[in-house]
């Protein structure tokens, strides 16, 4: 079956959870270690679509509250962003809005996003409220995820995929 | 092979060798053409033509090939990390893969000591932040709960006074509302229950001119206006000058309710004083006002509440001020005493004349470190404490004249903690100024008695 491949970057703040989102999305597993990145990590994962299948290529970038001109590099031929924001630090909400931002100005293009708000397993803990987040669903799709259980990790990526 | 000068001259800049590194050299459909270079040290060799293409043309996707691109610190999907560089002859495109797992580890021990600290910090403030939301919580729970206890003591109290108004001569509410009233007191309202009745109808129908000096304290306001707490001052107000307008200010800190009664008139009378602080009954019967003062000492000190006096002769008519201090809770018994905090170097007073007395107080002030200031009654000295107030004053419990000072010290507005020593079956008037007694003259029981443990 025929296969259209896309790039996809993952932005947000450091131990947001960008790394375990797509391990669980690409493998199905959660490590509880936190692990730093580097540069960026390659993953890819096919999904299967009735039509043709989609091949994404996971670029999972290095955790910063703003892009240098180093991960700018990264988002050349991104077909679509993912935004990931950690719900128990509100702060990262708004590194994450700022990189997309940031993202749409370098590759000046309205590059297809969605808002994964990450940690759903701790949400006694979140201090992202639920009126911000309805507020920014008025421009951007937000899902909130949880890559310890795997709930609305998939939706997300699913979401963008629509999107490409 | 031949690979194009650019790429040739990057290797040089790099002081690199083709055998360290590798080159994968492509077509312009990204088909896989070559391999050179250390191909295994990256661990490509035993990717096929096909994955091979597939993932570099995933990788370069956007990348200008024209002017040459890189890309640093990529972790590919084998787990190699590698700087790629990308370089483009004769449509043909070569990618130049340079190890740097090492530089890249390094990064990433450094990277990740950095975040994780940071990471920690911001989950202990946020755990400091909740420790302090959750205590404010809990004091503002205490401090509505002690409300509460009031309204619920004084919608009681009012309860009892309309019912004693009512029934008139039934004692038992009335004796009910004080309490646990001491006998001679109770014996003396029982002989004066129609008169106090009276009193007591009055002021439930009466208008409470009352001030809040917040308007934010609504809570204190319909709490205290009902409380009869405040009833026989009131009472005291209007039997001492019919055409006088009490004026009640109210206010809180959070601990405590203060309330100040003005009224225009007399300074009290030695009878009245001795009522109010001294609890010491007069041989004569009583009169409204004496009665009512009576009935406020005895409810201040049903809710550990204090009293001060000031009388400004110079404001026409004279105006008397009563001040009540009423703590927002039931107090703690006497044989429970608060815990509290001296420092090193703490102040404190005594009133002794008894050698033994100030033996057993030495060794206990000494030891731990605290000061002493051996006096006895005089104007100056009252005046020395008012302006200049010690940690605690310690006194002769069966010394007349010391008693008579802390009354005094008292009535001035000193509210620091007082102790007896060596008193056995305390009266009335030592029970109402002194916070604590101490019967054994030994450094334990001095300590117990201060609640120091």
């Amino acid at each position: 079956m025929a296969e259209i491949t896309r790039k996809i970057c993952m932005l947000g703040d450091f131990g947001v959870g960008k790394t375990s989102l797509v391990e669980r999305f690409v493998k199905q597993a959660f490590s509880a270690k936190y692990q730093t990145t580097v540069g960026v990590q390659i993953h890819t994962k096919v999904i299967e679509r009735p039509e043709r299948n989609l091949k994404l290529v996971l670029w999972d970038v290095a955790g910063k509250n703003a892009l240098d001109g180093v991960r700018l590099s990264y988002l050349q031929g991104a077909g679509g962003v993912i935004v990931v924001a950690d719900g128990t630090r509100e702060a990262t909400l708004r590194s994450a809005l700022y990189v997309l931002m940031q993202a749409r100005q370098e590759t000046r293009t309205d590059l297809p996003a969605v808002l994964l708000v990450n940690k759903l397993d701790r949400l006694n803990d979140w201090e992202v409220t639920p009126a911000a987040l309805l507020e920014i669903r008025k421009s951007l799709p937000v899902f909130e995820a949880s890559a310890l259980s795997g709930e609305g990790v998939a939706l997300g990526f699913d979401s963008l995929c629509d999107r490409l | 092979m031949k690979l194009p000068t650019t790429l040739l001259n990057s290797l040089d800049l790099l002081r690199l060798k083709l055998d360290e590194c590798c080159v994968l050299e492509f077509d312009a459909s990204w088909q896989l053409i070559a391999r050179h270079g250390n191909v295994g040290k990256f661990a490509l060799h035993d990717l096929s033509d096909t994955d091979l293409s597939q993932l570099f043309q995933a990788l370069c996707m956007g990348l200008p090939r024209t002017r040459g691109a890189e890309l640093k610190h990529v972790g590919l999907p084998n787990g190699v990390t590698v700087d790629l560089r990308l370089y483009s002859s004769k449509l043909m495109v070569f990618v130049l893969l340079v190890d740097v797992r090492e530089e890249v580890e390094k990064a990433r021990n450094w990277q990740q000591n950095a975040q994780e600290t940071e990471l920690l910090s911001y989950e202990k403030s946020r755990e400091l932040r909740r420790t302090r939301t959750r205590g404010q919580s809990l004091k503002s729970q205490n401090i509505e709960l002690r409300r509460n206890l009031w309204l619920a003591y004084a919608e009681r109290d009012l309860l009892l006074i309309q019912l004693t108004a009512h029934v008139g001569a039934d004692q038992t509410a009335l004796l009910e509302l004080l309490g646990h009233a001491r006998e001679p007191l109770k014996k003396l309202i029982a002989a004066n229950l129609g008169e106090l009745a009276d009193m007591l109808r009055l002021c439930v129908s009466d208008r409470l001119d009352i001030q809040t000096r917040n308007p934010q304290q609504s809570a204190l306001h319909s709490c205290l206006s009902a409380s009869s707490a405040l009833l026989p001052l009131l009472v005291f107000a209007h039997a001492r000058n019919l055409n006088a307008s009490a004026r009640l200010n109210l206010s809180s800190d959070g601990q405590a309710l203060k309330a100040e009664l003005i009224t225009s008139g007399a300074d009290l009378t030695s009878v009245e004083s001795a009522l109010l602080w001294e609890r010491t009954l007069p041989e004569r019967d009583l009169s409204k006002s004496e009665m009512a003062l009576l009935l406020t000492a005895q409810r201040l000190e049903d809710f550990g509440g204090r009293t001060t006096r000031s009388f400004n002769a110079g404001a026409g008519n004279g105006e008397l001020k009563l001040t009540l201090s009423l703590p927002l809770e039931k107090p703690t018994l006497p044989e429970a005493p608060t815990k509290i905090q001296l420092v090193v170097g703490a102040l404190f007073w005594v009133l002794s004349q008894r050698d033994e007395q100030l033996f057993a107080v030495r060794q206990f002030i000494q030891k731990r470190g605290f000061q002493m200031q051996q006096h006895f009654d005089s104007d100056a000295m009252l005046k020395r404490l008012i302006a200049s107030p010690p940690e605690a004053i310690i006194a002769d419990g069966g010394d007349a004249a010391a008693i008579k000072f802390v009354f005094r010290a008292r009535s001035e507005g000193y509210a620091g903690r007082t102790l007896a020593l060596g008193t056995l079956n305390a009266s009335a008037a030592i029970n109402a100024v002194f916070d604590a007694q101490c019967a054994q003259l030994t450094e334990a029981a001095i300590a117990a008695a201060f609640g120091l443990g």
